[in-house]
Order: C-alpha cells, then sequence, then structure tokens
C-alpha cells in the first residue's frame, strides 16, 4: 500500500516518487512505498524515517540509492531520482585502530 | 546482564536485518539466532565476507566478532582495508585477525584500546548490531579486492 501526499490533497500535479528508506533498524514505510513530491528535499521523509524507527543519533549517516550517493539536502527531481528510489540509509564508518 | 535482557535487546536490534534489506545489499543471512548473528557481503567484484558476531551477555558486553569466507571457514588472505577495520594481525586473546573498531569485543579487549570502553558506545544507533553490521559492510566495499 502507498501512502500518498497527492491522496492527502497535497499534490497540485507535481511529479511524485515512491519512496522506501532502508536502514537495519527497519524499512519506512514498514510495507509499501511512501509516495512523496519530486521536489521535496530527501531530508523530509529521512527526518520522517527516523521518528518512526525511533532513530535517535543520524548524524554521520550517508545515504545512497544503490551505489550513488544522494544528497539529503537536495531534491529528488534535482538529483534525477524518480519512479521508485531505495534510499539505503546508514552510518559511514571511521577509521580503526590497533 | 540476565540472558532474558540481553536476548530482548539481541531480538530488537537484528529485527531490522529482513530479506527485502539483505536482497538489497546482496547481503546473505545465515542465520539469527540468539546469541549468533552470522551474515556475509557479497558482489562488489571481491571475494565474500562472513561475520559471525556471537552476542553472550550483550549488550552488557559487545559482539564479539569472527571474520569468515562465505564458507564459514577462517578468511585467508585477510582483507586490505586502508583503516585498519580489519586487522591482520592477531590478536592477544583469540590469536586471530580481528575486527578492530568500536562495537567489537576484540577492539576493547585490545591493549590498545583498553581505555576506549565500550560504554562510551552501547545503545547508540551507530553501534547497534544493524548499525555495526552496516559500517563493517562499507569498509568492505571499499577494501581492496
Amino acid at each position: 500500500m502507498v501512502s500518498s501526499e497527492k491522496e492527502n490533497g497535497h499534490g497540485g500535479g507535481a511529479n511524485f516518487v515512491e519512496v522506501v528508506v532502508l536502514t537495519t533498524s527497519g524499512s519506512y514505510p514498514e510495507q509499501g512505498a511512501d509516495q512523496v513530491n519530486a521536489n521535496q528535499k530527501v531530508d523530509v521523509i529521512l527526518k520522517k524515517a527516523a521518528t518512526a524507527l525511533n532513530l535517535t543519533d543520524t548524524s554521520g549517516w550517508l545515504v545512497r540509492d544503490g551505489d550513488q550517493p544522494v544528497n539529503p539536502d537536495a531534491s529528488f527531481a534535482a538529483q534525477g531520482l524518480h519512479g521508485t528510489v531505495e534510499l539505503d540509509w546508514g552510518p559511514e564508518e571511521g577509521g580503526g585502530g590497533a | 546482564m540476565h540472558d532474558l535482557v540481553s536476548k530482548r535487546i539481541f531480538a530488537e536490534e537484528t529485527a531490522g536485518l529482513t530479506r527485502r534489506l539483505c536482497e538489497g545489499r546482496s547481503w546473505q543471512l545465515f542465520g539469527v539466532s540468539y546469541p549468533v548473528v552470522d551474515v556475509g557481503f557479497t558482489g562488489a567484484g571481491r571475494p565474500g565476507l562472513r561475520l559471525r558476531m556471537t552476542c553472550d551477555n550483550y549488550n552488557e558486553l559487545p559482539a564479539s566478532i569472527e571474520l569468515l569466507n562465505l564458507n564459514g571457514e577462517p578468511i585467508s588472505p585477510m582483507i586490505s582495508c586502508p583503516k585498519s577495520i580489519f586487522n591482520s594481525s592477531t590478536h592477544p586473546t583469540t590469536g586471530k585477525p580481528f575486527v578492530c573498531y568500536p562495537g567489537s569485543r576484540q577492539y576493547h579487549t585490545h591493549p590498545s584500546h583498553v581505555t576506549d570502553d565500550w560504554s562510551n558506545y552501547r545503545g547508540s544507533d551507530r553501534y547497534k548490531l544493524g548499525g555495526l553490521i552496516f559500517q563493517l559492510w562499507r569498509a568492505w566495499q571499499k577494501a581492496r579486492p
């Protein structure tokens, strides 16, 4: 099932993308995909995902679509993300030690 | 820590390792049954890496991590990782190469890091089991094939 901004009356004829955020703490939404305005910043849905998945500290986390890095401060459209987008989100590793 | 509490934390922190997630990342989930989570990384044009993470008394203690090939044998040759996360020297306790990174029991018990206590990391999303697996996966992706 796709939850939709358009269904909620906020679409205004804009282009939409269907988005899933994948993390090792779970997926957002849990089932299906979230339909969002393609001109929306990626960060908006990441914040929704963090809240839904009880992620309290996502500083230093990186987001990718497949092998391609995604800029959370830019929109889906500006980064050529369209159709169904799976955002793979997680903490980037730092250096090791011994 | 009481075993029931440890099992609950383990279950919470491994619940996100779903088939959907693993397929999307080319992870092979060999098993998740307390106290062991056993996951392999494939693809990326390099030999696979399998992590067998034993989480007894978790999260009072961090996970003890074995580095294996996809057949479950000790990995050889060792992964060449510029950040030394996969350390080819022998750990003084296990006598094996080890994960030299916070969240690994071998890191926190290594003489070079005993002052960097696990309590500095325990419970943060980055160092929960899933977050740690993700970081080690990224390190493996960046290692020389």
